[in-house]
Parts: C-alpha cells; structure tokens; sequence
C-alpha cells in the first residue's frame, strides 16, 4: 500500500487487490452495524406490540391487573422513530455522541434534530467508498470526495477504536503492544487495520493540505 | 491526543439564562483523530487562517477541549452536526456555564 498523492482526477493511493477487498470487508461490516441501527417505520396497520414481554395488563396474571386503563401518555408522547435517546450500540454512540456533556435536554433535542441526518450522511459515504474500492486500483478519490472519504476513514477509526477499547492517547500509543501484530492476539487484525487506516488518512490529509497551500483559497463545504 | 478528565464545570444561576447571551461549540479530546485531520478541518470548515485552525488543534490536544465557534443556539447546533459529521466530538452548551 503506497500514500495518497494527487494527480489528474482526483487522490490515488496504489494498493493490491487483495489489501483493498480487505479494507472493503472493513467498511462493510460497519456498514451492516449502522443500517441495523437504522428501523424501519412500523407497517400501518402493524399490530402495536406490548413494550415489555409477559401477562397482558388486563390479565389475571399482571401485577397491574385491574387497577385501571394503561396510561395513555406514553403513545401521546411518542413522536414516531425519530430517536431521542444514544444508540445502545457502543459503536454507534461513538459515531454519534451526545452534544452536552451535562444536560441531557439539549443533547436528546439535538439527536433528534440531527441523528437521522448524520447517520445518513455516514452510510453514504462509506457506501461510496466501499464502491470504490471494489472498482478500481489503485483507489481513486475524485476531488470532490476528498473530505467524505477522510471523514470515513474517520468513522471506520472511531469504530475500530471502540472495538478496541481506546479511550486515551496513551491507549493509543500501546495499542501494538497490547495487540502485537500477527500473534494469536484476537484483537490483532483490528489493530493492525486501525495503524493502516490512520497511516492512510494521515496521507490523504496531507496531499489536500498540500494542494490547499499550493493553489488559491478555496473553502470545502464549509458554514456560511 | 491525550485525553484528560476536566472536572465538571460549576453551573451558576441554573436556568435562569436559558434564553439570554450566546452559545459555544467546544471541540473535545479524543485518541483517535490524527493531528493534520482536526487542523485541516478547523481550517475548512470555520474557515479559519491556518495558524489560528492549528492553535485551536493544539488547545485541544494540550488542555483536553477547545471553543471553536460562539454563536446563537441554532447557528452552534449546526457547528455541532458539522464536527460531528468530521467524526470530532463536539458538545454545545451556553458560553456563561
């Protein structure tokens, strides 16, 4: 596998068929992990399934049987499938975290504003990756994929990372030793696919920062 | 980039400035993201001068996060999406906290 380099047509990083269909493995299983995130709208007229398994409410057997109707407010409140509460998926809280560390008003606002779309975002371009590396050699990013390709290595990082349990740099910096590379260490292929990945990134970076510097000022998908 | 445990932020007159005075985006730590990739972002999408996107990077691999942007709620709610969409963990909360 060689660095990214800019040429006429975009970013190309040369790498045997064999490591982009294993890189392409990568993006897949991430792929499956997010869609399975992703429900369906119920059927309309799809029966409405009791929330918790066991005795009906209005059955002898229930604690709460007789007391009263089933409160209301909860089908009152239900908004439909927009989420409003993280993903209980480790891997997708990564790649979608709360947006307030200490109020957890504004962090279920902005999931429910946002998740949808954010998620959407991230499938697409690691579905247009995938489809890259399947379709050529070397891996050809047009100039106007640059950013959605960096920014799913990036999500295929933050997955791995989380796979592996890195929560601080210096998790970061042992990872190899933790994880030796070709031992019977279970963890060490995704280890050994996190170095390559990051190594990957950190050239496409450069290369755009370089040809950044190099011509006139031009914002990509920028605010404003 | 190194992270570090920031101890939680004394809360003043909670609730009282819900609607008043603007809002941060605030950029965290994280060992993931390479260097060269959060700088080049801050540069991108702020639009801000190379020197100032990498003092920024810097701030956030030095002391555990950074502000990024100031602005009203909304305007930093799409700042957020936007970090988030980079794969940057950003939070929004309000700049007196």
């Amino acid at each position: 596998m060689k660095a990214f380099r800019h040429t006429r047509g975009g970013y190309r990083a040369t790498m045997s068929p064999r490591e982009a269909a294993v890189l392409a493995l990568v993006v897949l299983e991430l792929l499956e992990r997010l869609g399975g995130e992703v429900e369906p709208p119920p059927a309309p007229d799809a029966p409405v399934r009791p929330a918790v398994e066991g005795p009906a409410r209005d059955e002898p057997g229930h604690p709460a049987a007789g007391v009263g109707p089933v409160d209301p407010l909860p089908h009152l409140l239900d908004t439909g499938p927009v989420a409003a509460t993280p993903p209980a998926d480790p891997v997708l809280r990564r790649l979608l975290p709360d947006a307030s560390r200490d109020d957890p008003q504004v962090a279920a606002e902005f999931r429910r504003l946002t998740q949808d779309d954010l998620l959407a975002a991230k499938v697409t371009r690691l579905r247009t990756l995938h489809e890259r590396l399947l379709a050529t050699t070397p891996l050809l990013v047009p100039d106007d994929e640059a950013w959605a390709t960096a920014g799913a290595l990036t999500d295929l990082r933050l997955a791995l990372a989380e796979v592996l349990n890195l929560r601080t740099d210096a998790d970061a910096e042992m990872l190899h030793d933790r994880h030796p590379p070709e031992s019977d260490d279970p963890l060490a292929l995704a280890a050994d696919v996190f170095g390559v990945l990051g190594w990957l990134q950190g050239t496409l970076i450069d290369a755009m920062t370089d040809r950044r510097q190099a011509g006139p000022a031009r914002p990509v998908g920028g605010r404003g | 980039m190194p992270a570090e445990v920031l101890p939680d932020e004394a809360r003043t007159v909670e609730g009282t400035t819900a609607l008043a005075g603007p809002w941060v985006t605030i950029v965290w730590n994280d060992p993931v993201n390479l260097m060269s990739y959060v700088a080049a972002v801050f540069e991108t999408y702020f639009g801000y001068p190379r020197p100032t996107a990498e003092t920024l990077m810097l701030q956030v691999h030095q002391e555990g996060r950074a502000v990024v942007s100031t602005g009203d709620r909304e305007r930093m709610e799409v700042d957020v999406q936007a970090m988030h969409t980079f794969g940057l963990w950003a939070t929004l909360q309000r700049a007196d906290l």
